[in-house]
C-alpha cells in the first residue's frame, strides 16, 4: 500500500499531522497501537505553566527562558507564536470550541481540586479564572460515582477563596448502574445520559439546584455527540459547568473521536489496535513498515512521522541498563547509568521524564548518529520536555505535530 | 514460589497499567450493570483468580468476546483472551443442552439441510418459537438463519469441482457452516470471482466447523479436535486457504493458538481472507479486475468485531472503492450485538439489541441501498433489526463484476 505519509501513533500529535497533512491533499494512514492519552484528558491544554519551578503567566514571552533542546526551542519561537494562534481554529473544526488564548494561562481545576495553570480548556470545564468568587456554588455528583472526590474538589475550591456546597443527584436510569459499583464509571454514565436524554437529567439537577448560582457536575455528558452538553446546558437554572474526572475522561474520549473522524473524513486511513513491527531503513531512508495485523504487507510511504508517545504509551522503553526507541532503535537523549534516572524524591525533578528520541530543528530522527532524511519526530516521544512538571502536555504533542506536518508540506 | 508462575503469561496480563481505556468500548458493560466490565473480569479479575479459583465470577459468561477491549489496549494485554480462558479454566464444565444444540452448527446443519423446508417453516412458527423459547431458552423474538436445500459442498461437487483444474492458480478455500448450510450463495459468487480471475478453488480435503461456537459455549474438547483436524487439512492443501467469514478466519488463525493451544505456526499465513487476497493480487499486479459500468449502489460498511480486530477492514473497503458505482459510507465502528450464537439465547436477547440499536438507528438514518458486512451473525443481526438487506463484500464483487472483461485481463 502506498501513501503520502505514514504516521506511527494515533495521539493528540499524530491525529493533529496526520489532519493538516490530509487537508493539504496527502493520503495519510495512522497507525495506532490501541487507543490514545486524550482518553485521560482533564478537558485543558498547557502550553507552558512552570519554568525553572516559578509559575508562568505568558507563556510565549517565557519561551527563551527553556533551554536550547526543549521541543518549543526547536519549533522555534515565531512558530510557536503562529502555530499556537491556530490551535483554537484546529480544535473547532473538529467541532470542539476551547476557551483560552496563548498569551495569558488561565487556571484550571485538576481533578482532585488543585489548581494548575493552563492554555485551553474545552468550553464545558470550570475554569477558576470564572468570577465564581461571591457566587453560591453547588457541586452536584451523580449518586454513586466514585471518579469525582467531592471533599477533595470542595477543599480545593475552598482554599483558593471559592465555597461550595456538595450535593448529589439521580434519576432511574443512573441509579440502575450502580448494580456494579466497579463500572460506574464516567463513561458508562454518558452513554446512559445519551439514551434517556438529557430533559429528564436536568430535571433532577433543577430540583438540587435552587438558590444558587452555578452548578459544577462531573464531566459525563455526551460520550458521542458533542451537542448534548449545550442542550443540557439550556434546560438547567444555573449556570452550569463540568469538572474533570478520574479516567476515562468523557470529553476526551469524544475530543479523540472527533479528532480521528475529521482526519477519516479527508481520506485519512486509520489501522487502530496495530502496531508498527520495523521497516526497510537503509542509507538513511525509511522506504516501508510493516505491521503486526497486515503481516506481510509493505506501508511504503515518501515520508514517516514517529509520534509514538512516553514510556506510558510505549514511545521510548526502558530496560535495566539501557533506554531505548522500541520500533527502530533510534537515537535518544538519556542519561548514562541507571543510578542517574531517577531522583529519590517521587515529586522531584526526575530525569527520565526528559528522556525521548532525540533531534534537532529538522525534527528527523537519526540511528547511530546517521540522520533519517525522511522520518519525522513529534509530540511526546520527543526528549527534552518534562510535561508533567512545567505544565506543557497537549502543548508540546499540538504544537510539534502541526510544525512537522508544516515541514512536511514545505 | 516459582516466580515465573505468576510473572510471565500469554495474554501479557502483566502488561496492564489500570488506565481504563478498555471499559470505554466494551459493548456489553455499556448497556449491562450486571456485567463487571472488561478491566475488572480482565486483567484485575485474574490477579485474584491466580491466587484462588474461588474468584472466578459467573458474570464472566456475559463477555461476548468481540475483543474490543484488546483494539483499544494501547498496552497490548489481551484482555478477552484472558477472560475467555478464564471461563474455560474455571467456568463450569457442564454445558446445557440448549447450548450444545447452537454450537453444534455442523451437526444441526447437515440435520437441518436434509429437511430444509420442513424446518425453515417450522422454526418461522410462532408456536415454535414458544416452545424453543420455554424448554430451550432460546429466545422468541430471534428470526433464523434460513437453511439452504442444497450444501455448498453439493453444490460444489455437481457444478464446480471438474471445471476447475483447468485453471494455471489454485487456492482453496474454507467456506464454513454458514456458506454450506444457509448460504451457499456466498461460496459461489467466491468461485465466480477467482475463476474470472484465472484462479481455481479447491475445497479442503476434510473441513469441520472452525468451532467459534464451541468454544464460546464451553465445548473445548470438542473445539480443539475440530481444530487441529482443520489445521491438519489446511497443512495437507499447501496452498493459500481463503476464507468469506471474518470469524472464521480469527479463530484458524489466532484463536487456535491463542485459547486452544493448537499450534497453526506453519500454515497461518496462508489463510486470509478472500477480500484482502484479491486485494494483494491487484495490487501486485498478478490480476486484474473489472467492473460492470451500470452497477450502482449507496452502501454501508459495518466493521466485524473480529474483523476490527484483525485489522483488515482496510482490505474488504479498498475492494468495494474500487466498484466504480459505490458510495461506500464506513459505519461506526461497534458491535451489532449478537456476538455469535450469544444473542439467540433468551437471557442475552434484551442486551444484545441495546448494544445494536446504534448501529441500527445510523444504519436507517444513512440512506444506504444495504450494508456490506464480512460477519454472517452480523448479517442475521442487522437483517433483523433493521429495513436494510446484509450482503457479503465477495457478493458485492461477484454482482458489480464484469466478468467477461475480468476473463479477457486475465489471460496470458
Amino acid at each position: 500500500m502506498k501513501f503520502d505519509a505514514v504516521i506511527i501513533g494515533g495521539g493528540l500529535s499524530g491525529l493533529a499531522c496526520g489532519i493538516s497533512l490530509a487537508e493539504a491533499g496527502k493520503r495519510c494512514a495512522i497507525v495506532s497501537s490501541g487507543q490514545g492519552a486524550l482518553h485521560f484528558s482533564c478537558g485543558s491544554f498547557d502550553l507552558l505553566g512552570y519554568v525553572n519551578g516559578e509559575e508562568v503567566k505568558n507563556p510565549l514571552e517565557t519561551l527563551s527562558k527553556l533551554p536550547q533542546n526543549h521541543p518549543y526551542s526547536l519549533v522555534g519561537a515565531e512558530n510557536v507564536k503562529a502555530i499556537s494562534a491556530l490551535a483554537p481554529a484546529f480544535f473547532e473544526k473538529a467541532g470542539v470550541k476551547v476557551n483560552g488564548n496563548n498569551e495569558q494561562n488561565h487556571n484550571r481545576l485538576t481533578p482532585v481540586g488543585n489548581q494548575r495553570p493552563t492554555w485551553l480548556t474545552i468550553n464545558e470545564y470550570i475554569t477558576l479564572d470564572d468570577s465564581l468568587k461571591g457566587k453560591k456554588v453547588l457541586l452536584l455528583n451523580v449518586a454513586g460515582y466514585l471518579d469525582m472526590p467531592v471533599k477533595f474538589i470542595a477543599s480545593g475550591l475552598e482554599k483558593q477563596g471559592f465555597t461550595c456546597d456538595v450535593k448529589e443527584f439521580s434519576i432511574d436510569e443512573l441509579d440502575a448502574r450502580r448494580e456494579s459499583a466497579s463500572e460506574m464509571r464516567s463513561v458508562n454514565i454518558a452513554k446512559v445520559i445519551d439514551v434517556v436524554g438529557v430533559s429528564r437529567v436536568a430535571d433532577a439537577v433543577n430540583e438540587k439546584c435552587a438558590g444558587y448560582d452555578v452548578v459544577l457536575l462531573p464531566a459525563v455528558f455526551g460520550w458521542n455527540n458533542n451537542e448534548l452538553f449545550t442542550e443540557f446546558k439550556s434546560l438547567v437554572k444555573a449556570e452550569v459547568k463540568v469538572v474533570a474526572t478520574l479516567p476515562p475522561s468523557v470529553p476526551g474520549v469524544r475530543l479523540q473521536t472527533m479528532l480521528r473522524k475529521r482526519f477519516q473524513q479527508l481520506g485519512g486511513v486509520v489501522l487502530l489496535g496495530d502496531s508498527v513491527t520495523g521497516g526497510k531503513l537503509e542509507n538513511g531512508k525509511l522506504e516501508w513498515v510493516k505491521t503486526n495485523n497486515l503481516e506481510d504487507e509493505k506501508l511504503i510511504a515518501d515520508t514517516f512521522v514517529l509520534a509514538t508517545g512516553t514510556f506510558f504509551s510505549r514511545g521510548i522503553a526502558g530496560a535495566p541498563h539501557e533506554v531505548y526507541e522500541p520500533v527502530f532503535g533510534l537515537d535518544v537523549d538519556a542519561s548514562q547509568g541507571r543510578e542517574t534516572w531517577y531522583n529519590d524524591r517521587f515529586f522531584g525533578e526526575q530525569p527520565y521524564m526528559k528522556f525521548g528520541v532525540a533531534t534537532d530543528n529538522t525534527f528527523l530522527a537519526s540511528k547511530g548518529g546517521k540522520k533519517v532524511e525522511n522520518l519525522y519526530v513529534a509530540g511526546s516521544v520527543l526528549s527534552g520536555a518534562n510535561q508533567v512538571k512545567e505544565a506543557s502536555m497537549g502543548g508540546v504533542s499540538l504544537i510539534t505535530g502541526l510544525h512537522v506536518a508544516n515541514l512536511i508540506k514545505k | 514460589m516459582k516466580k515465573e508462575q505468576y510473572s510471565i503469561s500469554k495474554d501479557n496480563f502483566e502488561q496492564c497499567l489500570k488506565c481504563t481505556v478498555c471499559t470505554v468500548y466494551c459493548p456489553v458493560s455499556s448497556v449491562n450493570p450486571l456485567y463487571p466490565g472488561p478491566k475488572q473480569a480482565g486483567p484485575d479479575g485474574e490477579r485474584l483468580r491466580l491466587k484462588d479459583k474461588a474468584f472466578f465470577d459467573e458474570t464472566l459468561k456475559m463477555c461476548l468476546n468481540c475483543k474490543r477491549c484488546e483494539v483499544a489496549c494501547p498496552s497490548g494485554v489481551k484482555i478477552g483472551d484472558i477472560i475467555q480462558r478464564a471461563r474455560m479454566n474455571y467456568g463450569p464444565k457442564k454445558v446445557k443442552f440448549r447450548d450444545m444444540i447452537l454450537a453444534n452448527t455442523d451437526f444441526v446443519g447437515t440435520m437441518a439441510n436434509i429437511v430444509a423446508p420442513v424446518v425453515n417453516f417450522t422454526l418461522g412458527m410462532k408456536p415454535v418459537k414458544v416452545v424453543m423459547d420455554k424448554v430451550m431458552a432460546i429466545d422468541h423474538r430471534r428470526s433464523f438463519p434460513k437453511y439452504s436445500g442444497t450444501k455448498f459442498e453439493t453444490w460444489y461437487k455437481r457444478n464446480a469441482a471438474a471445471k476447475q483444474s483447468q485453471y494455471a492458480n489454485q487456492v482453496s478455500y474454507f467456506h464454513g457452516c454458514y456458506v454450506n448450510y444457509n448460504f451457499p450463495k456466498l461460496g459461489q459468487d467466491l468461485v465466480k470471482i477467482m475463476n474470472a480471475l484465472g484462479y481455481g478453488v479447491q475445497l479442503l480435503e476434510k473441513e469441520k466447523c472452525c468451532g467459534v461456537a464451541l468454544m464460546s459455549n464451553g465445548l473445548i474438547g470438542q473445539a480443539t479436535k475440530q481444530a487441529k483436524q482443520n489445521v491438519a487439512s489446511i497443512r495437507k492443501a499447501g496452498n493459500k486457504v481463503l476464507t468469506t467469514s471474518s470469524t472464521c478466519t480469527f479463530t484458524i488463525r489466532d484463536e487456535y493458538p491463542h485459547l486452544l493451544g493448537v499450534d497453526n505456526a506453519d500454515v497461518r499465513d496462508n489463510v486470509s481472507l478472500a477480500t484482502r487476497f484479491i486485494y494483494q493480487l491487484i495490487e501486485e499486479g498478478k490480476a486484474k479486475i473489472a467492473f460492470r459500468k451500470d452497477y450502482k449502489a449507496r452502501i454501508g460498511y459495518q466493521t466485524a468485531c473480529h474483523m476490527e480486530k484483525m485489522g483488515w477492514k482496510i482490505y474488504s473497503i479498498s475492494m468495494l472503492k474500487m466498484i466504480p458505482g459505490v458510495d461506500l459510507v464506513e459505519l461506526d465502528s461497534t458491535c451489532c450485538g449478537i456476538g455469535g450464537t450469544y444473542g439467540f439465547k433468551k437471557e442475552n436477547y434484551e442486551t444484545s439489541q441495546k448494544i445494536g440499536s446504534p448501529l441500527f438507528k445510523q444504519i436507517e438514518e444513512s440512506g444506504l441501498d444495504f450494508v456490506a458486512t464480512d460477519c454472517e451473525t452480523c448479517k442475521w443481526q442487522i437483517e433483523m433489526s433493521t429495513t436494510k438487506q446484509v450482503l457479503n463484500p465477495i457478493s458485492v464483487i461477484a454482482d458489480a463484476l464484469d466478468v467477461e472483461e475480468t476473463i479477457k485481463l486475465n489471460k496470458k
